[in-house]
């Protein structure tokens, strides 16, 4: 059985347990507050040697890293419910939409940022207004990206990893801080139809057993 | 008449090297479109209708298609253009390929892209951006110079080149250019670099050897 190392409110995460509900696949979970540092051990510097969530320990004692990588890793090898098109093209777009999440909104939240601009300038930031801005400004322009080739979710009424990304950056934004994302149209009806699909719906943080408010 | 591929990319960008890199190895021929990230001239409405994010590099197809995001467009190359593979075939293996680039795709360049720095910029003018990129990088070449132990040859995997050997040579560039990271500290890392530069693949693409190099 699969070990998943991760933490209730770590979006990264929870776009892996998604894949792995998806694919009906079993696994152990590790719970690693990372807001008590508690992913910040030798241990786990063994699994991950940036010590970051999420990690997926395979039962052969494989350390997988980088929640896209994994994902890719689940789809190769478990073809069954597949959330990635087959044909070059769709699986390039369905691509694009992921990483542009994974490396053009999340990395931004990390608190790195507001911690050094604080210790910079007289001028304070939040947490909360460093998300808002690169999460307004990310989920911006997936909505405009997705305007030609949405359905019922970002390409037509196939679903695709792209929402499961998209559900996983909305709902983790929400859960945290209740951002109202509601002028982005397209995204947010991509967001109401994959949260009908039982597998993403129990993914959520919320309804992780770390979870707390 | 076949139109050709066409790269809209900066010198400098360190995404964008990524991407020459890949199509090198490929030995795709292309059209080089020069965008100035500093002037502003990727702010122009034509580039604005390639890329709406107004981020390089793109890659623009034969057929009109275009293309964005370093990882999802070589990944699409090595899809259509096989040969020579830049991703393994073992599930296992392309996870930790995949593994690697996404450290420093996710985990280390938006620290250094432009946005960022204008951002921290706006609100605590004249900070040193270079203190700023060197914390985050240093912590990630440990990591990296970690992770590679177990997977490098003459290159990141092995003797054979591989997508990661693609973000990782302008990663390396970039930070020893501009951030202050000392190449020496990770000698495995450096070993790989000094491997890897100086093939023709890897050499047309730097930035110094770019038609908008300044």
């Amino acid at each position: 059985m699969y070990t998943l190392y991760g933490y209730a409110k770590s979006s990264c995460t929870q776009r892996v347990k998604t894949v792995l509900n998806y694919k009906n696949l079993k696994y152990n979970y590790v719970s690693l507050d990372f807001s008590q540092r508690k992913q910040m051990t030798d241990e786990y510097k063994k699994i991950h040697p940036r010590q970051v969530l999420p990690s997926l320990v395979t039962e052969e004692g494989v350390n997988l890293i980088e929640s896209v990588a994994i994902i890719d890793y689940l789809e190769d090898k478990y073809p069954q419910n597949s959330l990635l098109p087959k044909d070059p093209q769709l699986q390039y777009q369905v691509r694009s939409i992921c990483e542009f999440i994974n490396s053009s909104i999340q990395p931004y939240q990390h608190p790195l940022i507001f911690n050094y601009i604080n210790s910079q300038s007289e001028q304070q930031i939040t947490w909360k207004d460093q998300w808002y801005e690169w999460n307004m400004r990310g989920i911006k322009y997936i909505d405009d990206q997705i305007k030609s080739t949405k359905g019922k979710y970002c390409f037509g009424d196939t679903l695709t990893l792209a929402d499961v990304f998209v559900f996983c950056q909305i709902d983790s934004a929400f859960t945290r801080f209740q951002f109202d994302f509601s002028p982005f149209k397209n995204v947010m009806d991509v967001v109401k139809n994959a949260q009908q699909i039982p597998e993403i719906e129990q993914a959520r943080g919320i309804y992780s057993p770390d979870f707390q408010q | 008449m076949q139109n050709k591929l066409k790269l809209f990319s900066y010198f400098r960008s360190s995404t964008s090297q990524r991407v020459r890199i890949a199509l090198n190895l490929k030995k795709l021929e292309y059209e080089y479109h020069a965008v100035n990230l500093l002037q502003g001239n990727e702010e122009s409405e034509e580039y604005t209708k390639i890329n709406p994010d107004q981020r390089v590099p793109s890659l623009i197809l034969e057929d009109g298609t275009i293309l964005i995001e370093s990882m999802a467009i070589i990944e699409y190359l090595d899809e259509v253009h096989p040969e020579p593979r830049l991703l393994p075939q073992d599930p296992i293996q392309r996870a930790k390929v995949r593994a690697f680039c996404e450290l420093i795709n996710s985990g280390m360049h938006p620290m250094q892209n432009l946005r960022i720095l204008e951002l921290v910029e706006s609100i605590a003018p004249g900070y040193d951006k270079v203190d700023f990129v060197n914390r985050s990088l240093t912590r990630s070449f440990k990591a990296l110079e970690k992770f590679v132990q177990t997977t490098h040859g003459k290159y990141t995997f092995g003797d054979q080149v591989s997508i990661a050997d693609c973000f990782l040579v302008p990663q390396v560039l970039s930070g020893i250019a501009r951030f202050k990271i000392n190449l020496d500290e990770y000698p495995t890392l450096k070993s790989i670099y000094n491997n890897l530069k100086d093939l023709p693949e890897f050499y047309k693409a730097q930035p110094d050897q770019q038609p908008d190099f300044k």
